[in-house]
């Protein structure tokens, strides 16, 4: 296995071997930026938008109802759901919402998961207990007694990346999603100012370790985030994409823009076809956002046509959100 | 004033419980029970024990110590095994020795480890970036420390490589320290936010003004301490003095009273609000955070705290 990281020490031998070496480069950067034989996309990828007027609704039956409309079987699986929480603002629409989160934990204990904990590593804040206080989540949690897992600081692993987007060739990432039967990306859908969107794909950012990598995670930024998103999701494939879109958030996202409400939980085993159907409803075209672009080559259905949806119709969601000056491009028209 | 020396002797012996029965056979801890050692949680376990100076500690301090010169390596700097060095908590690292230093804990075998760690400090530079078409605020061609070579500097790294080039200064002076600490007060004071304070290093972005948070304020503060005529300094701990309530946790009000204390402030109400936190969550059963909080309310107590000196 690739050592994650080697510091560069160069020797005599080595500098004389510069060369060689540009040559080595040159040939890599034709090398493909996944192996094909590697990957299946599903013939037909099922993903459900099922109605959430407000919080107060019972999520917990929602996500239990998603579960069976999909045939998701959860049984005796140890599940790891990984909320997006990014950052505390009062009355703000940042993070998945505490009660989407218990609601998930709680479906998944109904359908027989045996046993379900909540794990994230935040890329900007470090104070993990303060986002929890703050967010309301720590209470959620205590109360359903589901414990939280730091992916910040958990013990990590080297991991042999499965795409080279980035041009990495491996990372460590936390020993807890490493081990977990199955790893729900339990994101929250916002526009995002580098990325054009956040949800379920982009939400795995948060499974790597800070206390490797630091806060911002710098080195993935540095090899592109859309190249790093993709290369996450090929290699730590989430089981089950659960999006809150009870209220999601458009302008400057991912922290600084405005909550808007569109009142449904979205569901899929397909994290590429949950993400395209969620571009779609808020106007932007799939095929324009980088990352989707590159995981429809290989990791999962982007195109209309082989998405089977459940639940609502997306016509009924369908809107156009407001997106900064430079996301402009991304939209569908 | 009774009432509060017992609430701070009662709260220290609860962390310290907290924290010894913890220690993993290599001498150190990890971020959470039951896990693998790391660096940053030993660093502030033995940072909080070794503030007591109780000679029963001693083993405890030595092996922390030596598994921290285990994994040092041949540039100086100080990485887990497989991993890369984190230059924040190498930083961290030197902050532990220099206060072994001081204690009856220190041994002459230290100087060494010590000495090869700020020359590895010193030896990291960040990555820089051009200023043309920076949708950033800040000056990005400053020199400071990234939390990993290679990589962009960040004010939680350079604001403990700096505390930790400055601290060692009298005992092991650096070739190439000084200029490396003054571009580094001059990134600091650069990515301030307009509300006076720190989050993790980017003040503003695309137009919009960034929110401080109270952790990397305070330590940015306490490696700035030596600079407190500097209007930007008395601006951070007006933020400081008025929005440590905003965040709860043990980290936020360890890390805020180290800070007040160190600039001569009023912060006893602290010490109640880190009780408060401690009852309410434990502080998640987080080693590092246990180990700031300890040190919190223990720094000082046989003469000047390294960090707050």
């Amino acid at each position: 296995m690739d050592q994650p990281f080697s510091r560069p020490e160069w020797t005599r031998r080595e500098i004389l071997a510069l060369p060689l070496a540009a040559a080595v480069a040159a040939a890599s950067a034709c090398r493909p930026r996944f192996d094909r034989a590697a990957f299946t996309v599903p013939a037909r990828s099922a993903v459900g938008l099922f109605p959430a007027a407000d919080y107060r609704v019972d999520l917990a039956d929602v996500i239990y109802r998603g579960l069976q409309t999909l045939r998701v079987d959860v049984r005796g699986k140890r599940v790891l759901l990984k909320p997006n929480l990014v950052e505390y603002e009062n009355g703000s629409c940042i993070n998945t919402h505490p009660l989407v989160v218990a609601g998930a934990a709680v479906a998944m204990l109904r359908a027989g998961a045996v046993s379900v904990a909540v794990g994230e590593g935040p890329g900007h804040r470090r104070d993990i207990e303060y986002l929890l206080v703050s967010s309301g989540l720590y209470d959620q949690l205590k109360e359903l007694r589901i414990p939280f897992v730091d992916l910040n600081h958990d013990d990590v692993r080297p991991v042999t990346l499965k795409s080279w987007f980035t041009g990495l060739r491996s990372i460590v990432l936390p020993a807890s999603v490493l081990s977990a039967d199955l790893l729900v990306s339990l994101a929250k859908l916002k526009t995002h100012h580098w990325a054009g969107m956040t949800c379920g794909m982009k939400n795995l950012f948060g499974i790597v370790p800070g206390s490797v990598y630091g806060w911002p995670k710098n080195l993935l930024h540095f090899r592109g985030i859309p190249e790093f998103i993709v290369d996450l999701n090929a290699t730590i494939r989430p089981g089950l994409t659960i999006v809150d879109a009870v209220v999601a958030m458009e302008g400057d996202g991912p922290i600084m823009g405005s909550p808007r409400p569109l009142g449904f939980i979205a569901m899929g085993t397909d994290v590429v076809a949950v993400d395209a159907t969620c571009a779609r409803v808020i106007g932007l075209a799939p095929d324009r956002l980088t990352y989707l672009k590159s995981a429809a080559e290989f990791l999962g259905n982007v195109d209309d046509a082989r998405i089977d949806q459940r639940g609502e119709a997306p016509a009924r969601y369908r809107t156009r959100f407001d997106v900064i000056e430079s996301m402009r491009q991304l939209r569908d028209e | 004033m009774a009432g509060l020396v017992c609430m701070r002797s009662d709260l220290a012996a609860l962390l310290r419980n907290a924290l010894l029965p913890q220690r993993n056979g290599d001498g150190g801890w990890g971020y959470y029970p039951g896990k693998a050692s790391r660096l940053e949680s030993t660093c502030w376990a033995l940072l909080s024990l070794a503030e007591d100076w109780l000679q029963d500690d001693a083993p405890i301090v030595e092996a922390g110590v030596r598994l921290l010169a285990s994994w040092q390596r041949a540039d100086g700097l100080i990485a887990e095994p497989q991993l890369p060095p984190n230059l924040a908590f190498n930083g961290l690292a030197s902050i532990v020795i220099t206060a072994v230093g001081s204690s009856p804990f220190a041994r002459p075998a230290h100087d060494e480890v010590q000495r090869r760690l700020l020359s590895g400090i010193v030896g990291v530079k960040s990555k820089t970036l051009s200023n043309w078409k920076n949708p950033f605020r800040q000056d990005n061609s400053l020199v400071g420390w990234p939390w990993t070579e290679d990589t962009f500097a960040w004010v939680e790294p350079t604001a403990w490589c700096m505390l930790a080039l400055k601290r060692a200064a009298t005992r092991h002076p650096i070739a190439g320290s000084p200029s490396r600490i003054a571009e580094a007060e001059r990134l600091l004071f650069d990515r301030q936010c307009s509300g006076g304070g720190w989050n993790y290093g980017n003040s503003a972005v695309m137009g919009q003004q960034l929110h401080a948070y109270v952790p990397p304020t305070a330590l940015a503060l306490l490696a700035l301490q030596d600079r407190r005529e500097r209007p930007e300094v008395r601006l951070a701990l007006d933020y400081l003095a008025g929005s440590w309530r905003r965040e709860p946790s043990g980290m936020a009000l360890g890390l805020s009273l180290l800070c007040l204390r160190a600039f001569g402030l009023p912060a006893d109400e602290i010490e109640a609000a880190l009780a408060a936190a401690w009852q309410r969550s434990g502080f998640l059963g987080n080693h590092s955070v246990i180990g700031v909080a300890r040190y919190a309310l223990m720094a000082g107590t046989h003469g000047s705290a390294v960090l707050t000196a």
